[in-house]
């Protein structure tokens, strides 16, 4: 219930005498609703602005253009990739910035056909070769996204370009990375079943001249055939190298030693009418390397270089610390990042196309035409540098020269344990060596050359057939000679089950791939002697003595 | 009675409005000085089969205007049909009100410029002065001659969960102009111009003894008791009559700036709680109580009523106050039943037990702010007995 003061103060509002009582004016209401909408306002402007900062940060073009082909709005990637600029953009049509032959069919531009296919699908992707309407010389391939859409009101298309032609690049690089390696694993099987035969013919062309009396009329033959196979020797060594299956024995060294303990070899190789320029680093990082295949190396790109200069001009060989990035890896699929020393040897020859470029690590690919050269000196150069976990790059251009760049990663530690010194000459000795070996002929070479230097050898072909022959007892412990890839049992399983029945067994491993390969030091402890085949008779006796006196 | 002249400030506010046959075809002119574009009309069935709402819809389109119809409005508006009629205001983006019909399409009209300009729920804008935010411009077209909405401060909704009308009181809710068109009088039947001519009547009654009055609210409030007496009768026997039909528009104009000024009373506390419990029209809710709230009042206010009995034109020189108080009863009481506003509220549906809660109701109503004599709610329960 309501008391008179009440009352009296709602009569007051009532006559229109109260503080809230007088007209309001519509003005702040109104402006109150301008502040909101110019709020909104600016906040679409900035969201434009956000959004057109996105249209220009994109890396791949946007062209947005109506169904006839002419632009309606282009962004900043499109104007950089087609060379042209804001001001004239619109002066061209979609037939301009398109190669007038595309590559995938071979047929005229269809632009027809492809908006067809637009308007029934909604969406579209294809590969399509694209042109700078201003340097119609200058066309590159591309990925086109299309699709529908509303520009201003009116029916256009929205086109989105990637510039594939690095991509491109790259995949063949890849392909041809690929395509080395799957050669190399031809190469290095063909050479592994060759050198076996060549073991053999070595061998007992060795026993034979032993046996031939000086001043034999045969002596000269049998010494042509040893030569001959020698050679054969020398090109399965090369294709192994290639295959990146040769036996190495790498020491920490440095690079500019190296170079310079070669230069004798190398400015006679070079000749006199041409210069040789050397330019050490300072400083230069420390490699892992084997030095007897940084000299193939050496040689193969200082002749390769000689070959291109014709009568005149010189040779730079360089060193260099080099870092490789995930950047520089884009250009060489080959390379994993990291810090690298670089040799580098320059020509000032006749360069090489871009056709030769692509081939020219490949086995048996030469410029040098028949019977002057093999094809397999840069198939060697670049499998050295695989094995070793470097890389190969080649910089030509044709009339100017060709830099071959030798990349092998530098080395941090330290020194490695030096290589034993090899013993001045073979000799025999009577102690009694277990030799196994799968291959007849060989298994028999291998148990005349022992003979004859004094030794009793219990020769087998089958490892399985050797463990049963200890296992009947009856033998000193002998030295265990043994092939290391057999059927049955492979050498270094052998040689295991072997030391379980005779503790201490000495052991020599023998094959045609390098120690590398079966991981022999993992698996049959440090140190393990290893005989690289095929092996002449003074390198097995060598060999055997160096294990029986260590 | 205290004496206004001397002891207050007074204000007296009213809309813009043209009186006059045919006023109401310069409602498309208007709404385009306004600033509007897209109008929602608001307007009852009723109006509409009478032919003016289309009428008027015609004046807005031939000035360019989009109209955005909102027909439906019942006797006796109601909260929820105020919220609809909001939505459709801001769903289609209106931007001008235009009510055409009696009170209930017009006080309709207000709650929803009034929602759709400061949002909430109608019911939260009850009592005076509590819309802060002015609204979309408001044009009145009144078809009956007694709500005067057209020109007031005040707009009643029903509240339709609590069944009861609440009052708005506020400048707010002044239209911006009010199109006075007699014209739209002859097609009241006549029961209809009995109820609003009441109407008319009791606003000017309760406006002249309210402790509010001010002589220029007297002005207007006697000529309106005048006006209708005089042919209020006559015009609800013939509904085809301009010239009595513009008699009482000016009466109900007069009413309206007489009320609008000073306020009600308990006539009107009472019509409200009553009209919002049973859907009756509200003049002739009015009607029913309007001898009785005099005859509580009168005591207070003696003088006065002898003025109001006066402009009835009966001679009062030498009369007692009894006489005088009975001759005023008396008025009220022939005027009401001649013009068919007969019976009682228990004829209406109205039962002794409901008092207790209609005088609960009634005496929370703003009105009784301004009538003369203060009332309690068993003084509203007794008076409601009388008017069974």
């Amino acid at each position: 219930m309501r008391d008179r003061k009440d009352w009296s103060q709602m009569r007051e509002s009532i006559i229109g005498l109260g503080s809230e009582s007088s007209r309001r004016t519509y003005y702040p209401e109104l402006m109150g609703r301008i502040a909101e909408l110019e709020g909104a306002r600016e906040d679409l402007r900035r969201s434009e602005e956000n959004l057109h900062t996105l249209f220009d940060s994109l890396y791949d073009a946007i062209l947005i253009h109506d169904w006839e082909g002419r632009l309606l709005e282009v962004n900043e990637a499109m104007l950089a990739m087609y060379g042209v600029t804001r001001e004239n953009f619109r002066d061209f049509t979609l037939q301009d910035y398109s190669a007038p032959v595309q590559p995938k069919t071979g047929h005229d531009l269809d632009f027809t056909h492809q908006l067809a296919r637009l308007q029934q699908e909604g969406s579209l992707m294809f590969e399509w070769r694209a042109r700078r309407p201003l340097q119609p010389a200058v066309t590159f391939d591309v990925e086109v996204s299309l699709r529908r859409a509303t520009w201003y009101d009116q029916e256009a298309v929205v086109a989105v370009v990637r510039d594939v032609s690095e991509r491109k690049r790259l995949e063949g690089m890849l392909q041809q990375s690929q395509k080395l390696d799957s050669l190399g694993q031809l190469a290095g099987g063909v050479a592994h079943d060759t050198n076996n035969m060549l073991g053999v013919i070595i061998g007992y062309s060795d026993l034979v001249l032993d046996k031939l009396p000086e001043g034999s009329p045969a002596r000269g033959d049998i010494e042509q055939i040893r030569k001959a196979a020698l050679h054969s020797a020398d090109l399965n060594r090369q294709l192994l190298g290639f295959a990146r299956r040769q036996t190495i024995q790498p020491v920490v060294a440095d690079l500019n030693q190296l170079v310079e303990s070669t230069q004798k070899m190398l400015r006679r190789l070079i000749g006199e009418q041409h210069g040789v320029i050397w330019k050490p680093a300072t400083a230069l990082g420390r490699v892992c390397v084997d030095p007897s295949q940084l000299d193939q190396v050496l040689t193969n790109l200082v002749l390769n270089a000689r070959d291109a200069l014709g009568a005149s001009g010189s040779i730079t060989l360089e060193t260099a610390n080099v870092t490789v990035d995930e950047a520089f890896q884009q250009l060489h699929p080959d390379a994993d990042p990291g810090a690298y020393v670089v040799l580098r040897v320059t020509d000032t020859g006749h360069g090489m196309s871009p056709e030769v470029q692509a081939r020219i690590f490949e086995p048996f690919f030469t410029t040098k035409g028949l019977g002057h050269g093999t094809g397999l000196g840069l198939a060697m150069v670049y499998g050295i540098a695989r094995q070793n976990r470097g890389f190969v790059s080649v910089y030509s251009s044709p009339g100017l020269g060709t830099t071959f760049s030798f990349y092998l990663p530098r080395h941090e530690g330290g020194d490695l344990a030096p290589a034993p010194m090899p013993a001045s000459r073979p000799r025999g000795g009577h102690e009694t060596v277990l030799l196994v070996e799968d291959e007849e002929a060989l298994l028999e070479l291998g148990t005349r050359i022992l003979e004859e230097a004094g030794y009793r050898v219990i020769a087998v072909a089958d490892p399985l057939q050797a463990l049963a022959r200890l296992g009947e007892g009856g033998v000193e412990k002998p030295l265990l000679v043994t092939d290391l890839i057999m059927p049955g049992l492979n050498g270094i399983e052998l040689y295991q089950q072997v030391r379980a029945l005779m503790p201490g067994i000495r052991v020599l491993f023998m094959s045609g791939y390098p120690a590398g390969t079966l991981d022999l030091e993992t698996q049959s402890g440090p140190g393990r002697a290893f005989l690289q085949k095929p092996f002449t008779r003074a390198g097995l006796l060598q060999k055997v003595r160096d294990v029986l006196d260590a | 009675m205290p004496d206004t002249i001397i002891d207050e400030l007074r204000k007296f506010v009213a809309p813009e409005f043209i009186f006059g046959a045919n006023a109401r075809q310069l409602a498309g002119r208007y709404a385009r000085k306004l600033g509007g574009h897209r109008v929602l009309l608001v307007s009852d069935p009723g109006v509409q089969a009478a032919g003016w709402a289309g009428d008027i819809i015609t004046t807005l389109e031939a000035e360019g205007l989009e109209v955005v119809p909102f027909l439906g409005v019942s006797a006796n508006p109601r909260d929820t049909e105020v919220m609809a009629g909001a939505e459709r205001f801001r769903e289609r983006a209106c931007d001008l009100i235009v009510a055409v019909g009696g009170g209930s399409p017009m006080d309709c009209a207000k709650g929803i410029g009034i929602v759709a300009a400061n949002g909430g729920s109608i019911l939260d804008f009850e009592g005076v002065d509590q819309v802060p935010a002015p609204m979309a411009p408001l044009i009145c077209i009144p078809t009956t001659g007694g709500t005067s909405a057209d020109v007031s401060q005040f707009a009643i909704i029903t509240d339709s969960q609590e069944r009861v009308k609440i009052a708005i009181i506020s400048k707010a809710v002044v239209p911006d102009v009010a199109l006075i068109d007699p014209c739209t009088l002859l097609t009241m039947d006549p029961y209809l111009t009995a109820c609003t001519g009441m109407d008319a009547l009791v606003h000017a009654i309760e406006a002249f003894v309210s402790n509010a009055h001010s002589p220029i609210t007297d002005l207007h409030a006697l000529e309106a008791i005048r006006l209708v007496s005089t042919h209020l009768r006559a015009s609800a026997e013939a509904p085809q009559d301009l010239e009595l039909r513009t008699q009482i528009m000016q009466a109900s104009l007069h009413a309206g700036l007489a009320f609008s000024n000073a306020s009600l009373g308990c006539v009107h506390a009472m019509a409200h709680s009553l009209g919002g419990f049973k859907d009756l029209a509200h003049g002739e809710c009015n009607a029913l109580l309007l001898p009785h709230v005099m005859d509580y009042n009168f005591s207070t206010a003696p003088e006065r009523f002898r003025l109001i009995v006066a402009a009835m034109g009966c001679e009062v020189k030498g009369l007692s106050d009894r006489e005088c108080r009975a001759r005023l009863i008396d008025h009220a009481m022939d005027l009401r039943r001649d013009c068919g506003i007969d019976l009682g509220l228990a004829a209406r549906g109205i039962h002794t037990t409901d008092l207790g809660r209609l005088a609960g109701k009634a005496i929370l109503d703003p009105c009784n702010a301004t009538n003369p004599r203060v009332p309690r709610q068993e003084d509203l329960k007794s008076i409601y007995s009388e008017a069974m």
